[in-house]
């Protein structure tokens, strides 16, 4: 069942231009894209390529100049149902600074199911269920502050996790975060897509786009190219057009590959790749 | 300063002699937050290095390790607490009274998230502004305005009465930039430059910063989590862990270590691991080759040797 349809989608931002006039900028431009339930899609693209205007017309944050965002059956143009919708889809931004809403953890992983006026007990079993399903029980009591940028990024998953979404939505969310901040996020992400969530990873580190289900490819506003990494990391001219790389590894297989190397095509780890080639020189 | 400190201080009764054409040259430098407190927490332990000028040099470890602590001691931002640092032979900031002016002038310092510090209505205010702190005649700094924007890659006429919030973020981050750069500093220290931007503004910030490098022969020192990006760019990585530097050597000999670097929660960078794997089995890959391109041209130069 599709999850996330959008139809003809096209959003427009106002602009002021220098002499005072009121213009508008390209956010997304007829954009059509479904999402099955329990996908674990990427959406990747360049700075300024539409991906977070996407992102805000999913849970009715901007709501569409033409076209329709559907969620779960529900039209985000019509007022009544936002509120549906918003329980539908969890998002999780770039600062994990910016996201924190209290000064213990446990009050702001609360904070979404409070506002949805869910019952006080309920409310206790949901914290702390979205915690442990991020790993973070034991920081329950403590302040957030005090936190790496991977476990307050952790502690704002539990807080969209706390409403119950089908969608949790990562806009950039690993941007800010070391490399270990990351992994911890993205092993987050990968757990629960196994359990069932629909995962919307907005990157563009490419690294985080091998282990997805299905990606997405945005320029200046339009998806230019929807399919497997593979597909994606195969097309070599889409990529340098938008100004992304395939992982390092996987380029230097497809080279090695095209000059007739007997080496997985797609090879991902640079450690096995270097493996297969040796295999290959000392066969000859 | 603690009696520990006064000891080691006391023992240092002959100066070592700064080596000709240093940039940045430490001995036993020690640093400690809230000293004499039950919070007191050692982040430099005798610290010792000296960074030759045209230098470009990354700084990794894990977070809390102690790299920022020690490159804000590089413009003063933090003060000695003890032992000797002299930056570009002329400051010692062991002294009393430190020229902290010329310093600044002297050390570039790009934050992490420069743009975040944007503030002025326009791109030229808001590049001018560090110029005006350092007393440059009014009718001198739009033309170092102009030499800086063009340096970073931005069209100065487009760029300079824009506000700089409506820039895009790579374009903001080298307006950040051109702002240190208009001080003509001889010495660029950067807290992470390419965190957070797009593959593409990643690429114009590190090729500008070799660019500086080689041309105009700044000595950079980069701190960095991106191993793939060190692994490419530097020529000598120091790694810190709680306080100490616990490797000091190239990136290719650094990351031969791979246990190491894992133990240390780092990433082996990609081209790294290929290499060594290849090395292992007796098939050695020219230590500069490290970008995909200059790899994949090692291996069929192996293939053809092999062939022949």
């Amino acid at each position: 069942m599709e999850i996330i349809k959008l139809d003809n989608v096209s959003f427009f931002y106002k602009a002021y231009n220098d002499d005072g006039t009121v213009g508008s900028a390209t956010g997304v431009e007829n954009v059509s894209l479904s999402i099955e339930e329990g996908t674990f899609c990427a959406l990747v693209g360049h700075n300024g390529c539409g991906k977070s205007t996407l992102a805000k017309l999913l849970n009715g944050l901007l709501l569409p100049t033409k076209g329709t965002v559907t969620v779960n059956g529900l039209e985000t143009s019509k007022k009544e149902n936002i509120f549906e919708i918003r329980k539908n889809i969890g998002m999780v931004f770039q600062n994990p600074d910016n996201q924190m809403v209290a000064s213990i953890v446990e009050e702001d992983v609360a904070f979404g199911p409070e506002n949805l006026g869910v019952p006080q007990p309920e409310i206790v079993e949901r914290v702390y269920g979205a915690l442990e399903q991020v790993g973070m029980s034991e920081y329950a009591k403590r302040s957030p502050h005090k936190l790496s940028g991977g476990q307050k990024q952790r502690i704002a998953i539990a807080g969209a996790l706390a409403i119950r979404p089908k969608v949790l939505v990562l806009d950039e969310s690993t941007a800010m975060l070391d490399p270990l901040g990351r992994r911890e996020v993205l092993d987050v992400a990968h757990k629960l897509n196994e359990q069932g969530m629909t995962v919307i990873l907005i990157t563009h580190f490419m690294e985080e786009v091998l282990d997805c289900d299905k990606v997405v490819v945005m320029n200046g506003g339009h998806v230019i190219k929807t399919g497997t990494p593979n597909e994606i990391f195969d097309d070599e001219q889409l990529l340098s057009d938008v100004g992304l790389n395939a992982p390092r590894a996987v380029q230097l297989a497809k080279k090695l590959s095209n000059f007739g190397f007997a080496v997985t095509e797609n090879q991902s780890d640079a450690g096995a790749l270097g493996g297969e080639v040796c295999q290959e020189l000392t066969k000859n | 300063m603690s009696r520990a400190d006064k000891k080691l201080k006391s023992q240092q009764t002959v100066a070592v002699e700064v080596p000709e054409n240093s940039a940045i040259f430490a001995q036993n430098l020690n640093f400690i937050y809230n000293p004499k407190s039950p919070f007191a927490k050692h982040a430099l332990i005798d610290v010792n290095l000296n960074i030759n000028q045209g230098e470009f040099v990354a700084i990794v470890g894990h977070t809390g390790s102690g790299k920022t602590t020690f490159v804000q001691h590089l413009n003063a931002l933090i003060r000695l607490q003890s032992g000797e640092l002299t930056i570009l032979g002329k400051y010692n900031l062991a002294a009393k009274k430190p020229d902290l002016k010329g310093l600044r002038q002297d050390v570039g310092m790009v934050f992490q998230y420069p743009e975040y510090q944007l503030f002025a209505d326009t791109v030229l205010d808001d590049v001018c502004f560090g110029l005006k702190n350092f007393g440059v005649e009014k009718d001198k700094r739009e033309g170092m305005a102009r030499e800086a924007l063009e340096l970073v890659g931005l069209d100065f006429d487009k760029i300079k009465s824009k506000s700089p919030f409506d820039l895009s973020g790579g374009e903001k981050r080298r307006v950040a930039l051109a702002g240190v750069l208009a001080m003509k500093p001889r010495i660029l220290v950067m807290d992470e430059p390419t965190a957070g931007l797009d593959p593409r503004g990643k690429r114009e910030i590190l090729s500008l910063v070799s660019e500086l490098n080689r041309t105009h022969g700044v000595t950079v020192i980069m701190v960095s989590h991106d191993m793939n990006e060190v692994y490419e760019n530097a020529r000598r990585v120091i790694v810190f862990r709680d306080g100490e530097i616990v490797f000091d050597t190239t990136p290719r000999e650094l990351f031969r270590l791979e246990d190491e670097i894992e133990s240390m929660n780092l990433e082996v960078p990609a081209m790294a691991k290929f290499a060594n794997v290849l090395e292992r089995q007796g098939y050695a890959i020219d230590e500069n080759c490290k970008t995909v391109e200059d790899v994949y041209e090692a291996v069929l130069k192996l293939k053809e040797a092999k062939n022949a």
